[in-house]
């Protein structure tokens, strides 16, 4: 009780959440009277990290950071006009398409949303687009970037739960896709409602021409999975030589990618890393301390008195967790969660892990995309100068469709599971 | 010289120590982030390598591991310098300007603390006293304490583990150098110099 009121308070005085969590530790050990703990808290802290499976993290987020400095993000939208870019609504598609093909890269929303912001808003708003709809939309594009592989959040979630990288990532592929479909269909509504401009006519050899530019970029996804399914390289692996093929298609192919820019890539890596890997180190704090403090027994008996069955208890913790995800960021969200809720899933539901990892993500990815916090609309609207509120607005038939997706996922484990071996 | 003209010039020596520490040891951090991202890239692609010549080379994974490990500890202290990390600012945010600054001070002030509290529980589990009381024998530190800190080694590399997780009282200390330059520029007493080095955006993020 003292724990969680303290870790609360120091939470909304602003404090970074990975020191509120470690912090919150701190005050257990003081309030159990248990002072021998406080010698194998930084041993907590260390194994927290000491994992096989996070090797993947500063290795993915160097592949986007590459990516980014070598034209390839640019490229890939070029690709998508190519393709249909000549519909009603098209750019608005190019824009969820790129959105997919750069997800297949990079594994982290707000990244994703501040490049792709950057490149669509103004190319949409040059078509006769509202800013507002062109900065959420490249927000709910944005948000397929933790769901399609790679993914920081499905590493970070595969750690926690002690289940196979590679069978996270591989969990979020049907979603994504459907994901992708759905905003497509939408866009096709709300292009025929409003009226959509087309993006400028292509004659079939400039698509030809494009397509045959830009289709080396393909190559990045196509190394990551190939070598992984290939037997070359692992799911963490597979991070290190997406990374090299970045690099060279970056340097021989689009020529924009200069050696001299790789040590700021590297620091920047290094850095973002660390923001997601101490936040796992302190995951851990926490989880040692709501074990002792038997925390997820008691979540358990409440949540049991109001969920009978697995699928009530799925739509019960969506609940939650969207709630939770409108305040909290991605990451330190499922930090928080995954240790309280995994256990009551799997061992009093039986619901399987990876279902409920990709759940989880979702919600909580949607929860960037939902006020008051809504930190992908931040960071679109930081870029465009749209309305963080008037963006969530204009795009909530994107957010409705998010939740049917959800229960689409909670009701059917097939979704998530079927391409896993 | 007055007492208060003295004590005004301890202050100002203070704050010039405590920010070149923190300066110097942000250029540090600056490099080994940088280096052990490199030496994490090189491992990986050595053992893809090796492995698909049929010569893998077994320590490399456990390596990688370690590096990774370093690299959050000091790419978390560097991170409290620049003050990247995710906050949760609904609340504060909706107050006074004054409102928020004391706050800040208070956010700041509770970095300086878990540093503080990480050291000292760094000290209790490290026990340096009792190593050095035990003659540097680590054998009979552990039969004296049951604290086997200093007898383990690493599976694969075969390295004392005492020597890995050394990181993390260097990760305590320069944290809390980090927390009060910070501590010291909420409180207005020394003027923000944006650090070197670092081309970042805050538009950039991880979730």
């Amino acid at each position: 009780m003292i724990t969680s009121a303290a870790f609360m308070i120091i939470m909304l005085v602003g404090v970074p959440i990975g020191l509120c969590l470690c912090l919150a530790g701190f005050v257990y050990i003081m309030a159990s009277g248990n002072p021998v703990l406080f010698q194998s808290y930084p041993l907590q802290l260390f194994g927290g990290v000491d994992s096989y499976g996070l090797i993947a993290i500063p290795l993915f987020i160097l592949i986007g950071e590459i990516m980014n400095g070598g034209g390839i993000t640019q490229r890939i939208v070029d690709m998508a006009m190519a393709f249909i870019g000549s519909l009603r609504g098209g750019l608005a598609y190019v824009n969820v398409l790129a959105n997919m093909f750069i997800s297949s890269i990079l594994g982290s929303a707000t990244a994703q949303v501040a490049i792709m912001a950057q490149i669509m808003v103004p190319e949409m708003e040059k078509k006769g687009y509202d800013k507002t709809f062109a900065a959420g939309l490249t927000a709910y594009g944005g948000m397929l970037g933790p769901i399609i592989p790679p993914s920081v959040m499905f590493v970070v979630y595969s750690v926690l739960a002690q289940v196979s990288v590679s069978d996270m990532l591989i969990a979020g592929i049907i979603p994504g896709v459907i994901l992708t479909v759905m905003f497509c269909v939408i866009i096709a509504v709300m292009g025929y409602v409003y009226n959509y401009p087309r993006a400028d006519y292509q004659t079939p050899k400039q698509r030809v021409m494009t397509i045959l530019r830009t289709c080396p970029t393909l190559l990045i996804p196509i190394v990551i999975v190939g070598s992984i399914l290939g037997g070359l390289a692992n799911a963490t692996e597979s991070a290190a030589v997406g990374a090299v093929a970045a690099a060279l298609i970056g340097k021989y192919w689009t020529k924009e990618f200069q050696w001299s820019q790789l040590p700021q890539m590297m620091l920047r890596s290094g850095i973002y890393s660390a923001i997601v890997l101490f936040l796992v180190a302190a995951a851990a704090v926490f989880s040692w301390v709501l074990i002792f403090g038997k925390v997820p027994q008691a979540t358990a008996a409440w949540i049991q008195t109001v969920a009978k069955d697995p699928i009530s208890f799925m739509l019960l913790c969506n609940v939650i967790l969207l709630v939770i995800g409108t305040v909290i960021d991605g990451v330190p969200g499922l930090i928080m969660t995954v240790p309280i809720l995994l256990p009551i899933a799997t061992e009093i539901y039986h619901i399987d892990p990876r279902q409920f990892g990709v759940v989880v993500v979702i919600n909580l990815v949607l929860g960037l995309l939902s006020p008051p916090v809504g930190l992908c609309f931040f960071v679109a609207a930081a870029v465009t100068g749209a309305k963080p509120g008037k963006m969530f607005m204009v795009t909530l038939p994107f957010f409705f469709i998010s939740c049917v997706l959800l229960i689409l996922l909670s009701l059917f484990p097939y979704l998530s599971l079927a391409l896993i071996k | 010289m007055s007492d208060q003209t003295m004590s005004s010039a301890q202050e100002v020596g203070f704050r010039h120590v405590v920010m070149t520490a923190s300066r110097r040891l942000l250029a540090f951090e600056r490099l080994a982030i940088m280096g052990f991202m490199y030496l994490l890239t090189v491992l990986i692609l050595v053992n893809v390598v090796t492995r698909y010549a049929h010569f893998p080379i077994y320590w490399i994974d456990e390596s990688a591991v370690y590096s990774v490990v370093w690299l959050t500890f000091i790419g978390a202290s560097a991170m409290t310098r620049l003050r990247l990390d995710f906050a949760v600012t609904m609340m504060t945010e909706r107050l006074s300007a004054s409102r928020q600054r004391l706050f800040k001070i208070i956010a700041t002030g509770m970095v300086i603390v878990f540093g503080v509290g990480l050291t000292i529980t760094c000290i209790l589990w490290m026990d340096p006293v009792g190593i050095i009381g035990a003659g540097f024998d680590a054998k009979k530190f552990a039969g004296q304490t049951f604290n086997f800190l200093y007898t383990e080694r690493t599976q694969t590399l075969n390295w004392p583990t005492w020597i890995l997780y050394l990181t993390l009282p260097i990760f305590a200390v320069s944290m809390t150098i980090h927390g009060i330059a910070n501590l010291l520029e909420d409180l207005d007493l020394v003027p923000r110099v944006a650090p070197k080095g670092f081309q970042l955006s805050e538009l950039d993020g991880v979730n």
